[in-house]
């Protein structure tokens, strides 16, 4: 530090200071200071709650697509099984009795089901019902139904003192199923059998199992698991099973991310603000999948530039040199004589500012898909919500004589999280069995304030326009 | 100096420790907050923004790191640079061009200098150099600090403060040469 540094530096740092005007002792500023405070204070809470309700959501929907997943994908099959067994339940007594006599005695045709609250209650099972089912007889003709190749751990028994009614006889009106065993000796020496399969799933499934020809008991009693005979059912129950559900199918895509809004709530500003095009790059995939709808979820990284100009005129202080400083009128002759020097007079400048305001953001999205299948092309519509967060932002300022300051991250214009709805058309072309090549226009509304000064608003609206590239593993 | 007692009892959120901290601390916050904004709104705003955070963080100051106003002035001065960043009134030229930092080559003898001198003439001078001049010489930031603050390189800092420096010294001379033809 030079004499003059020192010098200015203890002129400045003396404990004798200016007086301050009267406007800014305590008295008429105490007010607008505790106001502050106050507020400050009062917007914790939504702060506060803006993240809580965020990690909130994301765990609720965690935890609802993993029920929908696991749980609420069997409902269509437990109502499928209900609504068999509801029909099964109303057959007339007369039409079993019919069967009954149509059916010779070693090509019995019998179909094992459970009555509703077996499905309701989940981990029960009360009571079986057996019927004669006449359109399964031809079946029996011609197809081995009886399989034994699905694993052993796949299978479970029947819970303990479960018991199997059965419809067809008076003979064995009842019969106790043990945890091991399969089987129930049911008729007075006939050669028809039952077989019970449960899954030890939430829901106890209920399958029925068509026997023709049976091998001895011992032999089946010695069987891990029993194959599905009834194939129109299994079907029916594999096009709702999770395993099937779960497929596997990201997109990956990238495009220019178009932005609109001004800033509203500083004049000079809004009337030059621009966005310059951006770019977002992300992916995305299917959660669950349903023939026509699916839920997605995924994730997305942006940069774009906000843009606006500044014209500011200011009076400085400027040296002139050689200036008229003084004239003097000799009084007697009437001359006039002039000095000229250096000196310093008002000038009046004019900048020229642009200021750049770029951000870049990490998003987590999840929303519903629509799609329709036409030929090779499948066109989705979709509807979410987006949760940016990480959000950084920097400026730059750029003056008409190009000189250039940034602002580092450390000071930053927007906020670092923001929700925001999207919504959008994508469409996938097939290019091979598994892989599609996608073209989508999405579009996005902000839905809280991304400037930290509360005197400005800015709420965004972005477009996105890219493609990529569907797998399904 | 401000009393112990006093920030002491401004952390409890005593108001009239608030009332003398803000009285025995105005004509020094007003000292800085005046050389950076000369309109007396941005000073009302600049000020109350200040004691704001003034009274949210008086917990915070640590005496075995320094006087209150110096913690104080950190406060003002980052405050002051904020605003002006938001509202966009920081045109700092960032020279390309290499200067070596310079000391005051006049052979002038400053002990005259008064602060009235040093304001008028950094009243003219261009807000590039004057806020880079600040920085450094009166508020005691060094380069490094500066070009953290305002994300610049230090050589940029430093050739801003020597062409801050040069046009100082000619202001200051011309302002001499102004006294003596009786235009101040």
């Amino acid at each position: 530090m030079d004499s003059f540094d020192k010098k200015v530096s203890d002129i400045f740092n003396a404990d004798s200071h200016d007086e301050v005007p009267a406007e800014f002792s305590w008295s008429e500023m105490n007010q607008d200071i505790y106001d502050v405070l106050d507020r400050e204070e009062s917007k914790k809470r939504p702060v506060l709650w803006f993240w809580f309700g965020g990690i909130a959501s994301l765990i609720i929907l965690a935890f609802i697509i993993s029920n929908l997943t696991f749980e609420n994908l069997n409902q269509p099959e437990a109502k499928n099984i209900e609504s068999n067994n509801n029909t099964l339940l109303e057959t007339p007594k007369s039409s079993i009795n019919k069967t009954k006599e149509n059916t010779t005695l070693n090509s019995k045709v019998e179909v094992v089901t459970v009555d509703q609250t077996i499905t309701k209650t989940k981990e029960t099972a009360n009571n079986i019902l057996i019927q004669s089912n006449p359109k399964l007889e031809s079946l029996t003709e011609h197809k081995p139904y009886l399989n034994v190749n699905k694993p052993s751990s796949e299978t479970t028994t029947v819970a303990a003192n479960q018991s199997i009614e059965l419809a067809e006889g008076d003979k064995a009106s009842q019969s106790e199923v043990n945890n091991n065993s399969f089987f129930s000796n049911i008729t007075d020496g006939a050669t028809s059998k039952i077989a019970i399969k449960t899954i030890d799933r939430p829901k106890v499934e209920i399958y029925s199992l068509l026997l023709n020809r049976p091998q001895p008991l011992e032999y089946y009693r010695k069987l891990s698991n029993i194959e599905w005979i009834n194939q129109e059912k299994k079907e029916k129950v594999d096009r709702f099973t999770p395993e099937t559900k779960r497929v596997i199918s990201p997109t990956i895509y990238t495009g220019t991310l178009l932005g609109f809004g001004l800033y509203d709530g500083a004049d000079d500003r809004a009337k030059y603000s621009t966005w310059l095009p951006g770019y977002y790059l992300g992916f995305r995939a299917p959660l669950l999948s349903g023939e026509k709808y699916n839920l997605y979820t995924g994730y997305e990284h942006r940069f774009a530039v906000q843009k606006f100009e500044i014209n500011t005129t200011r009076e400085v202080l400027r040296p002139i040199k050689n200036a008229l400083v003084h004239t003097t009128t000799n009084s007697l002759t009437g001359q006039q004589s002039h000095t000229h020097a250096d000196t310093v007079g008002l000038s009046t400048v004019t900048h020229s500012y642009e200021y750049y305001n770029t951000f870049r953001s990490n998003s987590l999205n999840i929303g519903i898909q629509r799609s329709a299948t036409l030929g090779p092309i499948e066109i989705g519509l979709s509807i979410g919500a987006s949760y940016s967060f990480l959000v950084l932002s920097k400026g730059k300022t750029i003056s008409n004589n190009f000189d250039i300051i940034t602002y580092s991250t450390a000071q930053p214009i927007y906020r670092k999280s923001n929700w925001g709805i999207e919504g959008g058309m994508d469409i996938n072309i097939l290019l091979s069995k598994k892989l599609k090549f996608n073209l989508h226009a999405r579009g996005e509304q902000s839905l809280n304030n991304w400037s930290i000064e509360d005197n400005i608003s800015v709420l965004p609206s972005f477009v996105k326009l890219g493609g990529g590239l569907n797998y399904r593993f | 100096m401000v009393d112990k007692l006093i920030i002491s009892n401004c952390i409890k959120g005593n108001r009239e420790a608030h009332s003398s901290l803000y009285n025995s601390c105005i004509p020094y916050t007003y000292s800085i907050v005046s050389r950076y904004l000369p309109n007396k709104e941005d000073q009302k705003d600049i000020i109350q923004e200040s004691f704001v955070k003034v009274f949210k963080n008086v917990h915070k100051y640590d005496d075995s790191k320094g006087t209150f106003n110096t913690w104080l002035r950190k406060i003002v001065v980052n405050e002051c640079l904020m605003y002006i960043r938001k509202n966009k009134r920081l045109p700092i030229l960032t020279s390309v061009d290499q200067i070596q930092e310079t000391k005051m080559v006049s052979n002038d003898n400053y002990d005259q200098l008064t602060k009235k001198d040093i304001l008028k003439a950094l009243s003219g001078m261009p807000e590039g150099y004057k806020i880079v001049f600040m920085l450094n010489v009166i508020d005691g930031y060094d380069h490094g600090e500066i070009s953290q603050k305002l994300n610049i390189k230090k050589e940029t800092s430093r050739s801003q403060l020597a062409r801050a420096k040069k046009w100082m010294q000619k202001n200051l001379i011309d302002n001499r040469k102004n006294i003596a033809y009786g235009l101040f």
